[in-house]
C-alpha cells in the first residue's frame, strides 16, 4: 500500500463479507449476553412509563376510562397522581397501577421524611428516594430512556458524518483527503469531555440538542478515521483495480465494492460510539453541566451523592446502571470486531487493533496514533 | 542516524502547525457560541448615545472586549482613528441623527483625532465649523488648557481650536511624542506630565508601550495615571501596589490597548494591509491568546494566564502519574497473561480487565472517595514542592484515573505480545532452545511494546478529560476543579482558555509520543523521512 513496512500481518487480510460476519457474531456467546443486556435496558427505557409513573397505567375514574394517562396527559387528570386517584376513588372505579407509583419528577410529599429514604425492596420506594424526595427507581428507568435514547441519536449523527467524510476522503484522496485528515487530527486533540463541557457551559440555553450536537461534533473523526482506513485498504485491492480497468465509474466502485466493506468498521464504531456517548453524557450530568437538572438521568442521581455521603443507594444503583450499559455495549462492540477479523479472534480473543501504519495513516502526514476503538474513560 | 531522527522530529512538528491552526479555529468557533450581549447595538447606537451615553459606553465596551464590532476573518475596510474622526466630524457638521453619537465618539477619541479634524476645520461653512468646535469641548477640558465658557461659545471655540492647531501641530507628531514620553519616564515631573496631557489621547500610542520599557515604579504609575485620565478607563496604580498588582495593572492596559488601539492610531501603508487581517475578531483573539492575554477571571479578577500557570502543573502531574502507573502495571500484566494464555489466571484477569475497561471513571472515583476519603469540599491549595504530601494527596485520584487506561493498555499489550510470539524471529529463538520466559520477556516484549507506546497519544486526551472529573470528586486544585468553579460562576474567559489549553497540551503529547515511537522504531522515521511515492 505504501512504502512503510508493515509490522502487522492483518493488513494483508482480505476484505470480508458482511454475511459471514453476522453469522460469526451469532455464534459468539459473550456477544449474545451483551445484546440481550442492551435489549433489556432499551426495553426498560421504552416502557419506563409502565414501570414507574405518577399516573396509573389505566383507570376508570369518576365515570371516565383513561388508558396510559401518564403518556397522553389528559386535562382531566392534570392535578392528579396515583395517591390522589387512590384516595378519591368512587364506587365502580378501578385502577391498574404501574410497578412503582411515582414518576421521575414527582416528589414524595408525605411528611418531612420524604427526602433521602433508604431502599425498601417491597415498600413504595424500592430503591429509595433522592435528595429531592424523588423515587430513585423511577429516575433510573426513565434515565435509561434519556441515556440510551440520547446515545443512539448522537451516535447515529456522528457515525453518519464520519462515514460520509471518511469514505469520500479515503476514496477520492488528494486535497479532500488532506483537509479531512487535518480536521480529524485537530478534533482528536480535544478531550471529548472537556470540549463538550465547555460548549455546554457557554451556550445560552444548554439542552439535550446542544449536548448531542457537541458530542457528535467531537466524536465523528473517530469514525471517519476508521472508515477512511478501510476504504483505502479496499481501494487498493486487485478486484477494485479490475473493476476500474473494466471502466466502472467512481460511484459504482464506491457503491458496489467499497460500501459493503466499509459497513463493518462503521458498525463497530457505532457500537463503541454509543458506549462513549453514554459515558460522556453521564459524566457531564454528574458534573451538572449536562442536561437540565430536572431531567431524569443516571449521572444526575449520582451527582447527589456528593452532598449526601451516607446515601449509598444514590451512588450504587445509578453507577451500576451506567456500568452495565457500557459493559454490554463494549461486549457487543468487541464481539463485532472479533467477528470482522476472525484471524485475531481465534488467536487473541479480542482487544487487538490493527497497526496505525497498516491502514490508519493520515494523508502524507506523520504516523498518527490510531486505534480501533477508544472509549474515553470519562 | 542522529540527523535522520532530527529531521523526523522536525517534520513531525511542522505537521502540527496546521493542527494548531485548526485548534485555534475550533476554539474561536466555541467563543462565538457565547451570546452577543447587545447584537442590536449598531442599529440603536445613535439613539442610545443621545439619550444615555453611559449605558451606550457600557454596552459597547462589553461587545468590543470580545471584538464583536469586527468582522470574523477579513476586514476589507479597517477603521482607524482617521476614518472614525472624519466620519464623526461629518455627522456633527451635518447635524444628522448620528450627530450625538459622533460627538460622543469624537470626545472619546480626543487628542488622537485632532490631526484629522482641526486642519479641515477651516474648510467647513461657519455653522458647521461651530458645531464641530463645540463638540470638541470635552477634549479641551480634559487637556486643561481652556475654561468651559470659552470652549462652549461658538466663536471663541472656533478661535481657540484654530489657534491651538497653529501652536501645537508640531506636538502631534511621532518624534515629538516619543521624546515627551521618554522624558517623563526618565524623570517624572508635573511639567513633563502637563506636556503629555496637552496632546491628550494622542499620547496613548507611546504611553502604553512605555509601561513595559521601564522598571521605575514611579514612572509606570505616572504613565498609568496619564492613560487613565485621557482614556477614562480606571487603570490607576495605587501608591502601595505590590509587584503583582503592578504587573496586572500593566497587563490590563495591554489588554485594553489590544481592544482600543484603532481608536487612537491611524493605519498607513503596511500597517493598513496588516489591519485587514489583524483588525478582525479572529485576528485579535489569536493575537491575544498567543501572547498570553486570555482575559481575566470573572471569579476573582486574576488574569487567566496566571491561574493556568498555577493550576496546570497539578493536572499534568496527576495525568502523567496515572499514565506512568498504568504503563508500569499494564506491561507486565499484558506479558504475563500472554504467557499464561488460556489458563484460569488469564481468563480471570481478562474478565476483570474487561470490567475495569468499562468502569466509568466518575463512578470509580466517587466510590473510592466514598470509601476512603469521605470528605468533600473546597480544594486546599497544593504545593508541588512538598513531594511527599503531594503524592499522598494524589494517590487516590491517580488510582481512580488510571483504572480505565490500565485495562486498555493491558489488553493491548497482551494482544501485541501474542502477535509477536507468532513471528519468525521468536520461533527461531524457540527453535534454538530459548526458554518460554526468554521468548516472551527478551524477544517478544520489546517489539510488542512499540504499538502500545503509540497508544499514549490516545490515552492522554482520555486521561486529561478523566482528570477533570477526578479532580472535582477529590477536590484536587487543578484545571479541572477550577473549570467547575468557572462553570458555576459563568466565567467564559476561563472556559475558552481551557478548551484551547487542553487541545494544545494534547497536541504536544501526541507529537512527543510520535517522536518517541520514531526513536524506538527506525522503520517509522525512515518511512516518513523519505518522500512518498504515488498513491496506492
Amino acid at each position: 500500500m505504501n512504502e512503510r513496512p508493515s509490522t502487522n500481518p492483518s493488513s494483508r487480510r482480505r476484505p470480508r463479507e458482511a454475511g459471514s460476519t453476522l453469522a460469526r457474531l451469532r455464534s459468539h456467546r459473550t456477544a449474545r449476553i451483551g445484546v440481550v443486556a442492551i435489549a433489556c435496558i432499551a426495553l426498560v427505557g421504552v416502557f419506563a412509563d409502565v414501570l414507574a409513573s405518577d399516573l396509573p397505567l389505566a383507570c376508570h375514574f369518576h365515570g371516565t376510562t383513561f388508558l396510559l394517562p401518564a403518556v397522553t396527559h389528559p386535562a382531566a387528570l392534570a392535578t392528579y397522581d396515583n395517591g390522589r386517584i387512590e384516595a378519591e376513588r368512587a364506587t365502580g372505579d378501578w385502577t391498574l397501577f404501574p410497578l412503582v407509583h411515582f414518576g421521575p419528577q414527582q416528589t414524595s410529599t408525605r411528611g418531612h421524611l420524604a427526602v433521602l429514604r433508604s431502599p425498601t425492596i417491597f415498600g413504595e420506594h424500592p430503591l429509595g428516594t433522592d435528595a429531592f424526595g424523588r423515587d430513585v427507581f423511577a429516575r433510573l428507568v426513565h434515565g435509561a430512556r434519556t441515556s440510551l435514547g440520547a446515545a443512539f441519536i448522537a451516535a447515529l449523527a456522528f457515525v453518519a458524518i464520519g462515514t460520509i467524510l471518511g469514505a469520500l476522503a479515503g476514496f477520492f484522496g488528494g486535497v479532500l483527503d488532506a483537509v479531512v485528515a487535518r480536521v480529524i487530527e485537530t478534533l482528536t486533540a480535544f478531550p471529548t469531555l472537556v470540549l463538550v463541557l465547555v460548549v455546554q457551559a457557554l451556550v445560552a440555553h444548554p439542552s439535550l440538542t446542544t449536548l448531542l450536537t457537541a458530542i457528535a461534533f467531537t466524536r465523528w473523526p473517530e469514525v471517519a478515521r476508521l472508515v477512511r482506513a478501510e476504504v483505502l485498504l479496499v481501494s487498493s485491492q486487485d478486484y477494485v483495480l479490475a473493476a476500474r480497468a473494466l471502466g466502472a465509474g467512481p460511484w459504482r466502485i464506491l457503491r458496489r465494492h467499497v460500501g459493503p466493506n466499509a459497513f463493518a468498521p462503521m458498525l463497530v464504531a457505532a457500537t463503541f460510539g454509543v458506549a462513549s456517548v453514554v459515558l460522556v453524557e453521564a459524566s457531564l450530568d454528574f458534573l451538572r453541566v449536562g442536561l437540565p437538572p430536572a431531567t431524569a438521568s443516571w449521572g444526575e442521581t449520582l451527582s447527589e451523592t456528593r452532598e449526601h455521603i451516607g446515601a449509598w443507594w444514590l451512588l450504587v444503583f445509578p453507577g451500576l446502571a451506567v456500568f452495565v450499559t457500557v459493559m454490554a455495549l463494549n461486549l457487543v462492540g468487541e464481539a463485532l470486531r472479533d467477528a470482522l477479523d476472525p484471524r485475531l479472534a481465534a488467536a487473541v480473543g479480542g482487544a487487538i487493533d490493527r497497526e496505525p501504519e497498516s491502514a490508519g495513516r493520515m494523508g502524507d502526514g506523520p504516523p498518527s496514533s490510531t486505534a480501533y476503538d477508544e472509549t474515553p474513560h470519562a | 542516524m542522529a540527523s535522520g531522527m532530527l529531521r523526523y522530529a522536525l517534520r513531525r512538528m511542522l505537521w502540527a502547525i496546521p493542527t494548531l491552526f485548526g485548534i485555534s479555529l475550533v476554539v474561536f468557533f466555541v467563543t462565538s457560541l457565547l451570546p452577543d450581549p447587545a447584537a442590536d447595538l449598531p442599529k440603536r447606537a445613535a439613539a442610545l448615545a443621545a439619550s444615555d451615553p453611559d449605558a451606550y459606553d457600557a454596552l459597547e465596551e462589553q461587545r468590543r472586549a470580545r471584538y464583536l464590532d469586527l468582522p470574523a476573518f477579513f476586514n476589507a475596510t479597517p477603521k482607524d482613528v482617521r476614518s472614525r474622526a472624519i466620519a464623526a466630524m461629518h455627522h456633527i457638521a451635518a447635524n444628522d441623527d448620528q450627530a450625538a453619537l459622533g460627538a460622543h465618539q469624537l470626545a472619546k477619541m480626543g487628542g488622537a483625532a485632532l490631526p484629522y479634524v482641526l486642519p479641515s476645520l477651516d474648510d467647513l461653512p461657519p455653522a458647521e465649523r461651530a458645531r464641530v468646535a463645540i463638540a470638541l469641548a470635552p477634549v479641551g477640558l480634559r487637556m486643561g488648557t481652556a475654561e468651559e465658557d470659552r470652549l462652549s461659545d461658538p466663536n471663541s471655540a472656533i478661535l481657540f481650536w484654530s489657534r491651538f492647531w497653529e501652536d501645537r501641530a508640531l506636538d502631534f507628531t511621532g518624534p515629538a511624542l516619543h521624546r515627551a514620553v521618554h522624558r517623563l519616564v526618565l524623570h517624572t515631573t508635573d511639567l513633563r506630565e502637563r506636556d503629555l496631557l496637552e496632546v491628550d489621547t494622542y499620547a496613548l500610542s507611546a504611553v502604553i508601550p512605555a509601561m513595559h520599557e521601564t522598571d521605575d515604579r514611579e514612572a509606570i504609575r505616572a504613565l498609568a495615571a496619564l492613560a487613565s485620565h485621557v482614556s477614562g478607563r480606571h487603570g490607576e496604580i495605587a501608591f502601595d501596589a505590590d509587584d503583582d498588582a503592578l504587573r496586572r495593572a500593566v497587563n490590563g492596559w495591554d489588554a485594553w490597548w489590544q481592544v482600543h488601539e484603532s481608536d487612537y492610531v491611524a493605519y498607513d501603508g503596511a500597517a493598513r494591509i496588516a489591519a485587514t487581517t489583524l483588525q478582525t475578531r479572529y485576528g485579535k483573539w489569536i493575537f491575544g491568546a498567543t501572547t498570553g492575554r486570555l482575559g481575566t477571571s470573572a471569579i476573582d479578577g486574576v488574569p487567566i494566564a496566571d491561574k493556568l500557570r498555577a493550576r496546570t502543573p497539578v493536572t499534568l502531574l496527576l495525568t502523567a502519574l496515572a499514565l506512568l502507573a498504568s504503563y508500569a502495571i499494564a506491561v507486565p500484566i499484558g506479558a504475563l497473561t500472554a504467557w499464561w494464555r488460556g489458563r484460569p489466571v488469564d481468563v480471570t484477569l481478562a474478565i476483570v480487565l474487561f470490567a475495569m475497561y468499562s468502569l466509568p471513571t466518575f463512578w470509580a472515583a466517587q466510590l473510592l472517595a466514598h470509601t476512603y476519603a469521605p470528605t468533600h469540599g473546597v480544594a486546599r491549595p497544593m504545593d508541588l514542592r512538598h513531594t511527599a504530601e503531594t503524592l499522598w494527596r494524589l494517590a487516590l485520584p491517580v488510582v481512580a484515573l488510571m483504572l480505565g487506561s490500565l485495562a486498555t493498555l493491558s489488553r493491548y499489550q497482551r494482544a501485541a505480545v501474542l502477535e509477536t510470539i507468532g513471528l519468525d524471529y521468536v520461533r527461531t529463538a524457540k527453535a534454538k532452545g530459548a526458554s518460554a520466559f526468554r521468548q516472551v520477556v527478551v524477544h517478544a516484549l520489546r517489539n510488542a511494546m512499540l504499538p502500545v507506546v503509540t497508544l499514549t497519544g490516545l490515552q492522554f486526551p482520555a486521561l486529561l478529560g478523566g482528570a477533570f472529573v477526578v479532580e472535582e470528586v477529590f477536590a484536587v486544585p487543578g484545571i479541572g476543579y477550577e473549570t467547575m468553579r468557572a462553570v458555576e460562576a459563568h466565567d467564559a474567559a476561563w472556559l475558552v482558555a481551557i478548551a484551547l489549553v487542553t487541545a494544545v497540551i494534547t497536541t504536544i503529547a501526541l507529537i512527543a509520543s510520535d517522536v518517541a515511537y520514531g526513536m524506538l522504531d527506525p522503520r517509522v522515521r525512515e518511512a516518513t523521512a523519505t518522500p512518498r511515492g504515488g498513491r496506492a
